[in-house]
């Protein structure tokens, strides 16, 4: 590990139940989150994410591997001694507490001295803007409050992470909106490790400085918002992370990192090729908003042609799927101009021309199993 | 509203009214008739073989609490009644408190087990209630009087010599009540401890609360409602119980329920046996009065 990393996982595991029913919920992990990152978990339900968090809070203990915070082994430490502290899904406010007093509980269990506690507290209401509400019990607050009152908890005894499981699911749209906007200004302000769990990976993408994409126990990608959605590492992140057209082909030819693949649906693409690409089956990202529809009549060679099968109206775009010769079913976004512009009609047959550099080839698939 | 629809739902609550009143009249035969009596008694003056001869006289009530000297007739405090009721309660706090002492791990053991096996214990739990508690309490005798299980196995075992006297002490009494009652503690601290989310408790333990601090600042906060029920089931029957103080008690330690009977029986003095059941009931009364202010306030703190 390095000095810069806040904390190190390295070849975790945990395995569930015994025998024929043994799980591995995380299966030999390894990442690394630096110092001040907001670092996200991403992936579906049951991918682990979950289990690699409470791993990091103490909740559960690894069957393999070691964590290590600043450095130091922690794998084996009780949650109670580790400098971490978890905002819950569910909040798990104290409700026999005041919103003061739960703020102040984690300070008081340290056996801070009063005066401390209470300065303490105080500035964290100022923080998540909760003075005026410091007396309640927990039930009396709505449920953004409530949120807000469990990131002061989870931040007043200053721990070197914050571990955030799922905290936003269970706000409506705006308040979501709102709360990632606070979430990034506190972890500027504090300066704190976050680790934050979710399966939004809208979410993912806009709040993290990195993510790690999680599937059945193992992680698939580590890299930035823009890596994980430019260049994925395979189909499963490709399709997990924003929408994606996938082509099946054939590499004929690798050079300089651009492979030339026949399409099944007819025709030959250009596309960017990761290190060790080799010539053989594989298949083709193309996210639809790199693409866009001509009319099939002097269509340049080599263009998808097929059937305009729907077209949907979002608003600031519109979503064309396009039926293709070998049946793959391929999404085109196009943004939506003032009025003027040719419009397909369904039915019709069209063409779908792919930006240049702007299909990539995907690496091979974890194996069959792996990936739910 | 109408005249007319007012006078169909002054019909209607007059014919709710009537249709309750078979239930009021079980109530007042079986329930407050008997108190009823029994209060009336505690006013009267004891017959010469039981019963009441039908004049008032506080005489009863007097020697509740107080005795008259028989040569100086001057009034002192009942010593000798004095010291059951202070028995009776501290047996039935002890037991208490003890019932609390064990009932809580057991329902928190109960509570922490896989869902499916849950039913199996609690069913455990209630296997006493099946027999009657006359048998269960002599179960007890069985086991510790001087030619019993355990003195006939430390006997055997070369541990003792001579038999521990454990029948006719306050020790018998209080272990036979707390193995009589120790059900009614678990079932509701374990529908407390069902109830509470597990999650808090990782909080806790999140925020650097040691499982002691878990234990004392959120798990018992949280489940004081259950505790408090558990107490007040067994205290109240602790309190008056009849059964185990008279077999496992023998004539000498004498419990509340014990002294009522004796007055109803060889005492032949109903009018005190009346006034001490009534002591009783107001004493039960307090206790209830206690509960209802906590529970309340637990309630609206929610």
């Amino acid at each position: 590990m390095m000095a810069s990393d806040s904390i190190a996982i390295e070849n975790v595991s945990k395995i569930f139940g015994s025998g024929d029913a043994k799980v591995a919920a995380v299966d030999g992990v390894h990442i690394s989150i630096r110092k001040n990152e907001f670092f996200t978990l991403l992936g579906p339900s049951g991918c682990g994410k979950t289990t690699l968090l409470r791993l990091i809070a103490g909740f559960e203990f690894p069957t393999s591997g070691h964590i290590l915070l600043d450095g130091t082994d922690v794998s084996d430490t009780p949650p109670f001694r580790r400098p971490i502290n978890t905002v819950f899904q569910n909040y798990a406010l104290f409700p026999h507490m005041t919103v003061e007093e739960n703020i102040g509980f984690g300070l008081k269990m340290l056996d801070r001295p009063k005066a401390e506690v209470a300065a303490r507290v105080a500035a964290m209401l100022r923080l998540v803007r909760m003075e005026a509400l410091a007396g309640r019990r927990t039930n009396q607050i709505s449920g953004g409050q409530q949120q807000r009152v469990a990131l002061a908890r989870a931040l007043a005894p200053a721990p070197k992470v914050l571990l955030l499981d799922e905290p936003l699911s269970a706000l409506d749209y705006k308040l979501r909106k709102e709360m990632q906007i606070e979430l990034k200004r506190l972890q500027a302000e504090t300066g704190i490790t976050f680790i934050f769990v979710t399966h939004d990976q809208e979410e993912a993408l806009t709040m993290s400085d990195r993510i790690a994409v999680m599937a059945a126990g193992k992680v698939l990608q580590v890299g930035t918002p823009r890596e994980i959605y430019d260049a994925p590492a395979n189909r499963f992140v490709a399709d997990f992370i924003g929408e994606s057209n996938i082509l099946a082909g054939t590499v004929e030819a690798v050079a300089g990192g651009v492979a030339s693949v026949r399409l099944a649906a007819g025709g030959r693409m250009e596309a960017v090729a990761p290190d060790g690409a080799s010539t053989g089956p594989a298949s083709l990202l193309v996210r639809p908003e790199h693409a866009r529809l001509a009319a099939a009549a002097g269509a340049p060679a080599g263009a998808l042609v097929g059937t305009l099968a729907d077209a949907v109206y979002f608003g600031t775009d519109t979503h064309f799927h396009v039926r293709l010769a070998d049946g793959t079913d391929f999404t085109v976004r196009q943004q939506n101009r003032p009025a003027g512009e040719a419009a397909f009609a369904v039915g019709e047959a069209v063409a779908v021309v792919v930006e240049p550099r702007a299909a990539r080839l995907l690496g091979e698939d974890q194996p069959r199993g792996a990936v739910p | 509203m109408s005249a007319a629809a007012e006078a169909a739902r002054a019909r209607e609550v007059r014919s709710r009214r009537l249709l309750a009143l078979p239930a009021l009249v079980i109530l007042a035969l079986a329930a407050i008739g008997p108190l009823l009596v029994v209060f009336v008694y505690s006013f009267l003056t004891p017959g010469p073989y039981g019963d009441v001869v039908w004049t008032f006289s506080t005489d009863a009530w007097t020697s509740v609490f107080l005795e008259r000297d028989i040569f100086d007739d001057t009034l002192s405090l009942a010593d000798a009644h004095m010291a059951i009721f202070a028995r009776s309660v501290m047996l039935a706090l002890a037991t208490t408190v003890l019932a609390l002492l064990i009932g809580f791990p057991t329902a928190y053991f109960i509570a922490t087990r896989p869902e499916r096996t849950r039913e199996l214990w609690l069913f455990l739990v209630t296997v006493p209630f099946w027999t009657n508690i006359l048998i269960r309490t002599f179960g007890m005798l069985e086991i510790i009087r001087n030619e019993g299980l355990i003195n006939t196995v430390l006997g055997n075992l070369g541990l003792i010599e001579q038999p521990i006297q454990m029948l006719f002490t306050d020790g018998a009494v209080m272990a036979g009540m707390l193995y009589v009652y120790l059900p009614l503690m678990v079932l509701p601290l374990y529908a407390s401890l069902d109830k509470l989310d597990f999650r808090l408790v990782e909080a806790g333990y999140d925020l650097y609360a040691t499982p002691f601090r878990v234990l004392t600042r959120i798990i018992l906060p949280l489940v004081r409602p259950g505790m408090i029920a558990g107490s007040i089931l067994v205290f109240i029957p602790a309190l008056g119980a009849y059964v185990t103080p008279r077999v496992l008690g023998g004539g000498k330690t004498m419990m509340f329920g014990t002294l009522i009977e004796l007055q109803f029986g060889q005492g032949r003095n109903w009018p005190l046996g009346a006034a001490l059941s009534i002591t009783l009931m107001a004493l039960v009364m307090v206790a209830l009065l206690v509960y209802v202010r906590h529970a309340g306030r637990e309630a609206r703190h929610g």
